[in-house]
């Protein structure tokens, strides 16, 4: 409805046009309080989504470093292992070593033997 | 201006100030979106320290047990080649005692000594002598042994020779007549007595540089 601004004329109200305009005052408010209302929404929002993010991230990267752990010990698992073949493999090589020269002092031992046991008589 | 035009102009204000809120708060929700990834890397960089620390004690305690074992490991296969060479020479001395059996006079010598001995050792008396097969067939003076042993325990003694079948490569067991008291002077007896010994004389020998 549209109404032209003319100047008043003496006693001519004005109560009508005011009344329109708080009416759209308030309509604006309105607008305002309901964007207020829609922007306290969208932050809530991002809050939970914001939660799921962080734990999302933060699981790919305790993921990555369990990754990296897991690699980290299956090396060092590995290195042990190595070295204890290594030391089985020493130690087969030292009885091979040790029964040779073993096998040159038998006769020594079996005649130490008998003197033991013979020693009884 | 008409009244229109400003109404509509109140409306217009409003909506963009709206427009602005909303704008502003997309604006934040994305900045709290970031900042939460943000603080979720540096937390989970926090936790790797702690976690990387925690795996290299645990790397340490399975590297020392693997080595640990190896080390025990180690340990017993030498021990056991020691264990088997030493038992390899008692079986080859009881090879040379089976062989000396068969020297006849040098044997029975021998075995009249540990009939002596162990028949001192019993005190003299009724006591039994135990013989394996072959050895049944000695000529062992068993006057003369009961003598020998009469003149060392100042105790009248008889030998009595009991064919029991002894299982034996050589050797004698003698006991009392109530068979109380057993002195088992078979090779194989006096072996198992001196053990412990042989094998730490045989230690000696073969395993020392």
């Amino acid at each position: 409805m549209s109404q032209e601004m003319k100047p008043l004329k003496k006693g001519e109200k004005i109560i009508k046009p005011l009344e329109s305009i708080i009416e759209t005052e308030k309509q604006a408010l309105r607008i305002i309080e309901e964007a207020k209302m829609q922007a306290k929404k969208i932050i809530e929002e991002a809050k939970i989504r914001a939660q799921n993010e962080y734990n999302i991230a933060f699981q790919e990267n305790i993921s990555k470093i369990n990754e990296k752990i897991s690699a980290m010990m299956e090396e060092e698992k590995q290195k042990a292992n190595l070295e204890a073949k290594k030391m089985i493999k020493d130690t087969e090589d030292k009885i091979k070593d040790l029964r040779e020269k073993a096998s040159k002092k038998i006769d020594e031992t079996i005649k130490k033997f008998l003197s033991i046991i013979l020693m009884e008589a | 201006m008409t009244l229109e035009k400003v109404m509509n102009l109140i409306i217009e204000d409003a909506k963009k100030e709206a427009e602005n809120i909303i704008k502003e708060a997309n604006k934040n929700a994305e900045q709290i979106i970031e900042d939460s990834k943000k603080n979720a890397i540096t937390k989970a960089l926090e936790e790797e320290k702690i976690l990387i620390k925690r795996a290299k004690e645990e790397a340490e305690n399975i590297r020392n047990t693997i080595l640990s074992e190896a080390r025990i490991k180690s340990s017993w296969m030498i021990i056991d080649e020691k264990t088997k060479i030493i038992n390899e020479v008692i079986e080859k001395t009881k090879e040379k005692l089976k062989e000396f059996t068969k020297s006849k006079e040098k044997y029975t010598e021998i075995l009249s000594k540990l009939i002596i001995n162990a028949g001192s050792t019993l005190g003299g008396g009724e006591l039994e002598i135990l013989l394996n097969k072959q050895d049944l067939k000695l000529p062992l003076d068993i006057k003369k042994l009961e003598k020998i042993v009469e003149e060392k325990t100042g105790k009248k003694t008889i030998f009595k020779i009991i064919d029991e079948d002894l299982q034996t490569i050589g050797g004698v067991i003698v006991r009392t007549k109530d068979q109380k008291i057993i002195i088992n002077y078979t090779f194989e007896g006096i072996i198992e007595a001196h053990r412990r010994y042989l094998q730490k004389e045989a230690s000696k020998i073969l395993f020392s540089e």
